[in-house]
């Protein structure tokens, strides 16, 4: 992560926090508000949810900005609460596709096999969608977001051996899928 | 190989958005040379990238901005008393340092204005009552007080007003 970007964003908390200076808070909020909505899109797979998401993380973030010590990243802290902020969010609307696949315990072929059955064009989005969220966020954290091993294991509140084992069963399963949409499409 | 996966994936993003250094990319494309698995990887990763991603428009962000910075006045009440313009408050400013002292200053201020109000009536009226020997002391204040005040209110103030007995007694 960017040592700079780190120290500027340092920097305007401090100036939101102890110096009471709005417009510090709304620098930061305009320099993240598309990550946290396409973090929060990616793990919702909607785009009304993830306005939802959006505005709950942010707002959190803001009402816990005294308790960022600094140890991490302000951007790492901030993927944190929207990540527990989807989580959150798509438990109490008995998020859709995660009930789908979760209670179906698609294994490899099984997410496969129940998708191609529903249509047969299969997005990959889809896919992503229809993953366990621990295997998507990692995903979505390391592909879309670009944080390292360490980032994503604070983000998700778990150790880097953890993040590797969600992150090489989600490209596992998406790699399948891929092979076998293309297959599909080939018959 | 002397990467290895992990190493390789942490660069991956990098890669794929063309944000990584020269030497980097050489690194990655070693590595993928002989790395079927990364190959895999990375071809999934990329497919994920070009998956589209609906954006709500700037009207949403910026409302979004706003919400989020009225929600801070609320939920960081600190720093919204510090964007508060300063305003020199003088009733704070006497108040706030000893309110038990200032309270008491502030009875004993409304007790003799009362007391000095009273005693120029009792000592005309009542004369030898205890109260009014006691208010006695500070007639000659009262005296200007008083004068001041008839010269302004004329005969109804003086005629309105029983004495200060009572009022001393009250306070
Ligand atoms: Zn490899």
């Amino acid at each position: 992560m960017d040592e700079d970007s780190r120290v500027e964003d340092n920097r305007l908390i401090d100036s939101f926090l102890d110096g009471g200076d709005e417009t510090a808070l709304e620098e930061l909020v305009i320099k993240y508000r598309r990550e946290v909505y396409l973090v929060a899109y990616r793990m919702a797979g909607d785009m009304e949810e993830a306005k939802d998401i959006t505005q709950k993380a942010l707002i959190s973030a803001v009402a816990k900005l005294r308790d960022f010590k600094k140890k991490s990243s302000f951007k790492t802290w901030l993927y944190r609460i929207t990540v527990n902020a989807a989580l959150n969010h798509m438990r109490g609307n008995a998020y859709k596709t995660v009930e789908l696949c979760e209670t179906m315990k698609c294994e490899d072929e099984g997410v496969v096999s129940c998708l191609m059955k529903k249509e047969q064009a299969q997005s990959l989005k889809v896919l992503l969608t229809a993953l366990p969220p621990r295997q998507r966020l990692s995903v979505i954290l390391r592909v879309y977001e670009g944080l390292s091993l360490a980032e994503t294991a604070t983000v998700m509140g778990c150790s880097e051996g953890a993040v590797k084992s969600h992150y090489h069963s989600a490209i596992k399963k998406l790699k399948t899928a891929m092979a076998a949409t293309k297959t599909g499409k080939d018959l | 190989m002397k990467s290895t996966h992990d190493e390789i994936t942490d660069l991956l993003h990098g890669y794929l958005h063309g944000t990584l250094a020269e030497e980097k990319v050489a690194l990655v494309e070693a590595h993928l040379a002989g790395c079927d698995e990364c190959v895999w990887e990375f071809s999934v990763a990329a497919t994920l990238l070009k998956i589209e991603t609906p954006e709500p428009d700037d009207r949403y962000f910026n409302t979004l901005t706003n919400v989020v910075i009225n929600s801070a006045k609320v939920t960081v009440p600190n720093t919204a008393k510090a964007t508060a313009p300063n305003r020199f408050n003088l009733w704070k400013y006497l108040f706030r340092p000893i309110p038990v002292t200032a309270a008491a200053s502030l009875c004993l201020v409304i007790y003799l204005i009362a007391v000095n109000f009273g005693g120029f009536h009792s000592g005309q009226v009542q004369y030898g009552n205890k109260t009014a020997k006691n208010i006695m002391v500070d007639v000659s204040v009262s005296d200007d007080i008083m004068n001041s005040l008839e010269e302004e209110y004329g005969d109804d103030f003086s005629v309105g007003y029983d004495g200060g007995d009572d009022v001393a007694v009250a306070l």
